[in-house]
């Protein structure tokens, strides 16, 4: 088994995206069929095949310098863009869910 | 508040400096990810689901006002308008930048902070009781002991690389408030039978995904050997501990694979060697330590009637006083809890704006500072009782003031699948759902006290094992299921919840807390009878029969 096999999260789907974070802002971030980044889940470039998944992994772990811990996760594809077939990455890819910061009652 | 020497200060300064360094060499390309983690976690900067998460590390849980309007400022300039207190008594934030995170140490620096040991397999902060050195049933206050061990463990270059983290928690009241045995170590100061003053040593504690009570190792160390044991502790279990498996490389693994007893005689034989070596205490250091702590002067104050200020139309105010307020040794002063839990808000979070409030409620009110709670509350330990009505006006200006201090609603919750790495499933909205449903105060306060505790993973940051009702999310397939365990308790008579049945999905799982607390309202003997009591005498036949039907 290789390592970048081993770099795959655990989930379910017809295609492959990676996804990594920004080392900037630790943002996540998935890899656009033009081999650039983009925040959008929708953007991402997915592919069918674990040889396809492989050359994109590969590329993007020589990316280190813009992110981080790249890996490789499952999605279905509606559409034509990816959706994430999981909680983890659905949350990942939308934000929390529960709300941040309440408007303090003080201040109106 | 203990304050810093010019020693402290300069590890503090040069640590942000050298993370300055780090930091700019990272985003400059210089030096790998691979090269750069081991480093940031060094200073408590995680990777989370969506951004870095910086953890701070708060000494005991004792925030100075100055202090919390750092961390204010922190929360405004460098994150998204708030904080979140831990069951570490630490501080996290959720969302700085990389760039940003030299510039938050050197701020927590210049108020004698860090965020050093807060990750990674050293020791970690060391917590203790929140009533310290104000508790009436106090032997001595642990804290100085505290301090003691942070300073002998930072940077300590022989437990840097343990084979996992290890927490230490002290107490020096009777009554466990600290949760000595879940943890590594746990440390109560005791008086042997010849009343000389030395503590009582528990090792092997702990949650996750193997959960023990801690095991006594040794029933009396005179205080003059505190920081050798410990060291010998420490030895036996860095040469011993378990490598080959994370899951297993917690001492509590040790110390159950081989029993108290061969653990205990290890100890002693390393300790053997260095219990009159350079550790030892001498009453002058803890003197010197203690003389740091500037404890705060009290006034010659009568008690007031309290039962008396609680006969007022305002009903909330009444079951404030009833619910939030703490006994205190010196007569005329209590001790408040201020829950970070009211019915809509995360619990733990706070904004910047409340963080300045409590800063400036120390300042007027409480000796200048506060406590972070394990339970993820704030305690301001010294407020006058002729200042409660005063003190009450301003938490209720900031939202700070819900009396639900012990109650159901009052939930120790980990950030869960929202923001965390590791989790399962999520923990916030359940409980923001839990505080909705049970937002009857009367039906609340006829339950009495009842805990509850949720984690989003086995990890067990939200210390579901030792909540009278735990929560624990998992992942079925995909989707977020919650395991309810009922039983658990962190105290003196400590023990681990058990698991009721299958799990329950996320629309279920609030009901099935609201048939837990309907169980134990309608069948416990009297008012009297608390639900840990009831379950430790009914056991979870009762509750297995109303969740899951006789089948």
């Amino acid at each position: 088994m290789s390592d970048q096999t081993l770099a795959v999260a655990r989930s379910f789907g017809s295609h492959f995206v990676i996804t990594a974070n920004t080392t900037d802002a630790g943002a996540p971030v998935y890899l656009r069929p033009d081999r650039t980044w983009s925040a959008s889940l929708t953007d991402a470039h997915a592919v069918g095949s674990e040889d396809e998944r492989d050359d994109l992994l590969s590329h993007a772990q020589t990316q280190e310098h813009d992110v981080c811990d790249p890996y490789a996760f499952k999605v279905n594809v509606e559409a034509g863009a990816a959706v994430a077939t999981t909680t983890r990455e659905r949350i990942r890819s939308q934000g929390p869910t529960s709300p941040l910061r309440r408007p303090d009652a003080a201040q109106g | 508040m203990y304050q810093y020497d010019e020693h402290d200060q300069r590890i503090v300064d040069e640590r942000a400096a050298q993370f300055r360094g780090q930091v700019q060499r990272r985003l400059a390309g210089e030096i790998t990810e691979n090269e750069f983690k081991p480093l940031r976690l060094q200073n408590g900067l995680y990777m989370q689901l969506h951004a870095y998460m910086l953890r701070v590390a708060v000494p005991y849980g004792l925030l100075s006002s100055a202090q919390l309007r750092a961390l204010a400022t922190i929360a405004r300039d460098y994150d998204k308008g708030y904080a979140h207190f831990t069951t570490r008594q630490n501080v996290q934030y959720n969302w700085p930048e990389l760039e940003d995170v030299p510039k938050i140490l050197d701020l927590l620096a210049s108020v004698q902070m860090h965020a050093i040991q807060t990750s990674g397999n050293c020791i970690r902060n060391t917590t203790s009781d929140p009533l310290a050195g104000i508790a009436a049933d106090e032997l001595e206050d642990p804290r100085p002991y505290c301090e003691l061990i942070r300073q002998w463990s930072t940077f300590h270059p022989e437990f840097a690389f343990l084979p996992r983290k290890f927490k230490i928690a002290v107490t020096g009241s009777r009554t466990d408030r600290a949760a000595v045995r879940i943890h590594d170590i746990g440390i109560r100061i005791v008086d042997n039978d010849a009343g000389e003053r030395g503590f009582e040593i528990l090792v092997g504690g702990g949650l996750g995904r193997t959960p023990h009570i801690a095991k006594v190792v040794r029933d009396f160390l005179p205080y003059e050997h505190l920081l050798s044991y410990l060291e010998a502790v420490l030895r036996v279990y860095n040469r011993y501990g378990r490598r080959d498996n994370k899951y297993k490389a917690r001492i509590k693994i040790q110390v159950s694979e081989w029993g108290v007893e061969k653990f205990a005689a290890a100890v002693e034989e390393e300790w053997g060697h260095i219990k009159d070596s350079a550790t030892a205490l001498t009453r002058a250091e803890i003197d010197r330590i203690k003389g740091r702590f500037h404890t705060p002067s009290f006034e010659a104050l009568p008690n007031e009637d309290l039962d008396a200020l609680a006969l007022t139309s305002d009903r909330e105010f009444a079951r404030f006083l009833k619910n939030n307020l703490r006994p205190h040794r010196v007569p005329g002063y209590t001790a408040i809890v201020i829950s970070t839990k009211p019915k809509d808000r995360a619990p733990g979070d706070v904004s910047d704006s409340q963080l300045e409030a409590l800063a400036d409620l120390a300042d007027r009110f409480g000796l200048g500072h506060v406590v972070v709670m394990h339970d993820q509350n704030v305690m301001m330990p010294n407020v006058k009782q002729a200042d409660l009505k005063a003190v009450y006006a301003v938490l209720e200006e900031w939202d700070l003031h819900t009396a639900n201090a012990g109650r159901v609603t009052d939930q120790i919750c980990c950030p869960g699948l929202d923001f965390c790495n590791l989790a399962n499933a999520r923990s916030i909205p359940v409980a923001l759902r839990i505080a909705e449903r049970f937002d009857d105060q009367d039906y609340l306060d006829d339950l009495g006290d009842v805990s509850l505790k949720m984690s989003g993973c086995i990890n067990a940051c939200g210390h579901h094992h030792v909540g009278n009702i735990g929560i624990l999310g998992i992942d079925k397939a995909g989707v977020e299921a919650y395991q309810l365990m009922l039983g658990g308790d962190p105290g003196d008579e400590a023990s681990l919840g058990k698991i009721v049945g299958r799990a329950f999905s996320s629309d279920e799982i609030v009901d099935a807390v609201s048939t837990v607390l309907d169980t134990y309202a309608t069948q416990r003997e009297s008012a009297d009878e608390t639900f840990l009591d009831f379950y430790r005498r009914a056991g979870l036949d009762p509750f297995k029969e109303s969740l899951y039907g006789t089948d």
